[in-house]
């Protein structure tokens, strides 16, 4: 933590990009948006509540399984 | 080297100094299932202890993006590649006092004494560049990022902004080893473990910044400051933890990044008093883990794993434990229930508890009551004729 260092040469971070490999016959992000679902419903948080939590652009996703799951209970 | 008992291990191992186990331990439990990473744990460490000069930096508290980030990059994944492949543990025999089995492996511990022994080092471990310390979580949400693409290295990756790979989110703080291999590092003796509560601080006085304690600490908590030119760590707030914090008028309270944790995913307490909830988390439902057991400094941070993500890949991070935690955690009795009501509940820590029909009630250092939440939250509406808008 010595040297100084400008924006610009953070481009040298290693980027790996691999994504890991799930487990075989698992759909990884909808148990993760059921898991949610399930945290934040046992703090008594709506439906609605919940779908405004994860609409941010990372987690898109999860937000399109969270959708998914409450369309069809 | 003496021999000392490694509960998490299932067996006695080499460590520099004799066993000594402090009269109470600081532990915290961690709910990796409730994390969305809103980071207000990180800048409320930030915001009390590390924002002075010198400490840009450093990141006491951090939360990083699993499997593909980390603070300092690649930390756990540098530290298993020096420990090499490990047979694992022989779950046969688990008992009280061996939980999770036996470890049949070598900890960095034995490993540096039978590999390191040239470079002196107590466990086995590497300096992280300067580089890797630079920012905490950074692409980690953004693994597609601008620069990848502009590299054209991600031409068959998924479109921006969606993940469609799993991961979740790890919190991390020092886990107040009750075997700390940044203390077993130091070749000044500057860093020493409370009596009173396990805390494990660097007395600023003595610390020369060799910087042992940041190679050897497997968690690269220890860190070093340029401006000082010593090295500095997470203090697990021991003025709150004392009840010096005149808040609450000599009661202890729990630390910054877990009073401030909006999702409610932390609660503090003590390992080895089977009153305290985080007991009753860890060595009775057995559905909280540590991190990396088989580093050998048996880390005091326990974590509840992620349903969601895949076995292999949790066993290696928190031990053989990990099927029992997820079916247990999945399917709570009422005890537990309980118990995860306390989360969050309240800045005070809590002691004891008891676990009612409807309620749990929460106790202080001295039996009074500090928190009584309800199991099952009552949901008010307001009548239409009351609603709060124009």
């Amino acid at each position: 933590m010595e040297e100084l260092h400008t924006e610009d040469d953070r481009s040298d971070f290693e980027l790996t990009h691999h994504i890991l490999p799930g487990d075989p016959g698992r759909d990884h992000i909808a148990e993760m948006a059921e898991a949610f679902i399930i945290e934040f419903k046992r703090m008594r948080w709506t439906n609605e509540s919940i779908l405004a939590m994860f609409r941010i652009m990372f987690i898109r996703n999860v937000e399109r399984n969270m959708s998914l799951i409450f369309s069809t209970v | 080297m003496p021999k000392v008992y490694n509960w998490q291990l299932g067996r006695e191992m080499d460590y520099p100094y004799e066993g000594k186990r402090s009269k109470r331990q600081f532990a915290a439990v961690f709910n990796i299932n409730r994390c969305i990473a809103c980071q207000t744990c990180t800048m409320a460490c930030k915001s009390t202890w590390t924002y002075s000069k010198g400490q840009e930096a450093m990141w006491w508290n951090n939360v990083e993006t699993k499997p593909y980030g980390g603070y300092p990059q690649h930390w756990d994944i540098k530290a298993l590649e020096l420990l090499g492949e490990q047979p694992g543990w022989d779950i046969n025999g688990s008992s009280e006092e061996k939980p999770y089995g036996v470890y049949q492996g070598e900890t960095l511990f034995e490993a540096a004494k039978t590999r390191a022994t040239e470079s002196g080092q107590q466990a086995l471990g590497y300096l992280p560049t300067e580089k890797e310390w630079r920012s905490p979580n950074f692409y980690e949400d953004t693994a597609y990022s601008s620069i990848a693409s502009r590299l054209g290295k991600m031409a068959d990756g998924a479109v921006l902004p969606e993940h469609k790979a799993w991961f979740f989110y790890l919190q991390r703080i020092c886990n107040h080893c009750s075997y700390p291999a940044c203390l077993a590092a130091c070749p000044r003796g500057a860093i020493y473990k409370r009596p009173e509560d396990g805390i494990v601080l660097i007395d600023q006085s003595q610390c020369r910044g060799y910087r042992k304690c940041v190679e050897q600490c497997p968690y690269k908590k220890p860190m070093f400051n340029p401006e000082t030119r010593i090295s500095e760590k997470c203090i697990a707030c021991y003025p709150r933890v004392e009840g010096s914090d005149p808040l609450t008028e000599g009661e202890p309270m729990v630390t910054r990044c877990i009073s401030a944790c909006v999702g409610k995913i932390r609660l503090q307490g003590w390992i080895d008093d089977p009153k305290s909830p985080v007991y009753y988390l860890v060595r009775e439902a057995k559905v909280a883990l540590p991190l990396y057991p088989q580093f050998g400094t048996e880390p005091n941070v326990y974590y509840i794993p992620p349903r969601w993500a895949p076995r292999g890949y949790l066993r290696q991070m928190f031990g053989p434990g990990v099927v029992h935690a997820i079916d247990a955690y999945a399917d709570p009795d009422h005890e537990l229930l309980g118990v995860l009501q306390l989360f969050g509940a309240t800045q005070r820590l809590v002691y004891g508890y008891s676990v009612k029909d409807d309620e749990v009630i929460g106790y202080g250092r001295k039996g009074q009551e500090v928190v009584r939440v309800p199991i099952e939250d009552p949901v008010f509406v307001r009548p239409e004729k009351h609603l709060n808008v124009t």
